[in-house]
């Protein structure tokens, strides 16, 4: 209860400062975008739109969200909830996830990608993906700028090897990358599918355990340097 | 200005250049717009020499390498401008604005520290980078309007960003949403009918037109709707920060 209670907080506050607006616009121009395209650039093009934006929205707003919990104080109060850290994790990644899938439909039905599922599939893995590495750098961080600095490095490196997967440097090797396996599903490939989901499986353990240390940490010294 | 008025701007001034300097926002936004540059300089002609013999077609990207030269002329004063929305935001979060507004810098200068000074050396940049890697503007006078006017924006897209947040997330998620201003950097490009000019209240529309077709009306229709927008967020930064 106290989970769904905390993703139910987690949406309720996304919503309230513009995320779902945000990103309702955005769709209108991502789907506009691929309408103008021609037909054989569609199922790329959303692929890419859908793995650069709506699946990676973690790491473009999680600095700003812990950030305000940080000058806000609520993580001082969450650190004497009886809240769990794997479940303020898992509130911030399934909250993400939520809005990450319905855009991620929204943008690949007009682009009329060959298999629905695994697109499905890919932008809630890459949502998690993100959420996850964003959560395990804003953990680590005092001003968004400092945020923005830590994250790019982590964006290159995620981003730049899928794009080259998806325009055909797609050795077998490539699919260790986290990133190649999750563009590999939003484009709708479900080819290995379980041995892929099971190699991204043990990336998000992986990263909800560096996660859950650095969290823990900031619940202990909850507040930081703006308090 | 009196001696006094300098110093106070320069103190505030040097504190958010630190801020960003300590963050290595203050390299990275200097260091974006040059590997933007290198790009455009030397990626842009190689993709247009395959593009040209992949399609067999006389030329590819050429019509287009003003949009390059428009973005690269944007790139510095938003690197800045992104830069001072997240200082200013953190600061209006910690209550930083409303201590400065009582004190002998002002609410006056504190925008001038935080906005002003920052995009005048964007602007300086901008002209640098151009200078170096425009790929179609060789003219000395409209490498500085355009730098000119693409502060003008940076300062506007500031504006939007601190006065329409009420914090940080609300802040970044109309960051992400002034990104769409900049279409109309594309629109005079794509769109030829008289569509395009659905676009007139973005200054970036304006911008562009005077690129393309050089006309000084194009430019003072650009300074005039950046100018209306300005006083708008500035009145209601003002009153936020009361």
């Amino acid at each position: 209860m106290r989970i769904i209670n905390l993703i139910k907080g987690d949406i309720r506050f996304q919503f309230k400062y513009g995320f779902y607006f945000v990103y309702a616009v955005f769709t209108a121009v991502y789907i506009s975008l691929i309408f103008v395209m021609p037909q054989s650039w569609r199922e790329r093009a959303a692929a890419i739109m859908i793995f650069s934006d709506p699946a990676a929205m973690g790491i473009f707003f999680m600095g700003a969200i812990v950030l305000l919990e940080k000058s806000e104080r609520v993580l001082n109060s969450i650190a004497v909830s009886p809240v769990k850290t794997g479940e303020y994790i898992l509130s911030k990644v399934v909250s993400l996830l939520f809005i990450s899938v319905v855009v991620g439909i929204a943008i690949t039905l007009p682009a009329g990608t060959k298999n629905l599922y695994a697109s499905v599939i890919g932008t809630a893995f890459g949502s998690a993906f993100f959420t996850l590495c964003g959560l395990i750098v804003a953990a680590n961080i005092s001003s968004l700028n400092q945020f923005l600095t830590t994250a790019v490095p982590i964006e290159i490196i995620s981003f730049l090897p899928p794009i080259m997967y998806l325009f055909g440097y797609d050795n077998m090797f490539m699919l260790i990358h986290p990133g190649c396996i999750i563009i590999s599903l939003i484009s709708g490939n479900s080819k290995h599918l379980f041995l892929l989901l099971a190699i991204l499986c043990m990336w998000l353990v992986a990263l909800y355990k560096v996660a859950h240390k650095y969290i823990q940490n900031m619940f202990q010294n909850a507040g930081g340097v703006n308090l | 200005m009196t001696h006094w008025k300098y110093k106070r701007l320069s103190i505030s001034f040097m504190q958010y250049i630190n801020q960003i300097a300590r963050d290595a926002m203050l390299f990275l936004s200097c260091l974006a717009p040059v590997l933007y540059g290198l790009f455009i300089k030397f990626g842009i002609p190689v993709a247009e020499k395959f593009l040209t013999g992949y399609y067999s077609r006389k030329e590819v990207l050429v019509p287009y390498f003003l949009i390059f030269d428009l973005f690269l002329v944007v790139l510095t004063p938003m690197m800045f401008s992104f830069a001072s929305s997240m200082v200013i935001l953190g600061e209006i979060d910690d209550g930083i604005t409303k201590y400065m507004s009582v004190t002998p810098l002002g609410r006056g200068g504190y925008l001038i520290s935080r906005l002003i000074l920052p995009l005048t050396f964007s602007f300086v940049v901008s002209i640098i980078v151009m200078n170096v890697f425009s790929l179609t503007i060789n003219s000395f006078e409209i490498i500085i309007a355009l730098s000119f006017l693409s502060s003008v924006l940076g300062f506007m897209t500031t504006m939007m960003v601190v006065s329409l947040s009420a914090n940080k997330v609300e802040g970044m998620a109309i960051t992400k949403m002034s990104g769409i201003s900049m279409i109309g950097i594309i629109l005079p490009f794509f769109v030829l009918t008289r569509i395009q000019y659905l676009a007139i209240l973005l200054p970036s529309f304006w911008m562009a037109k005077f690129a393309l077709e050089g006309k000084i009306t194009y430019l003072i229709l650009c300074v005039m709707v950046s100018a209306g927008w300005i006083l708008l967020l500035l009145r209601k930064f003002m009153k936020k920060t009361m």
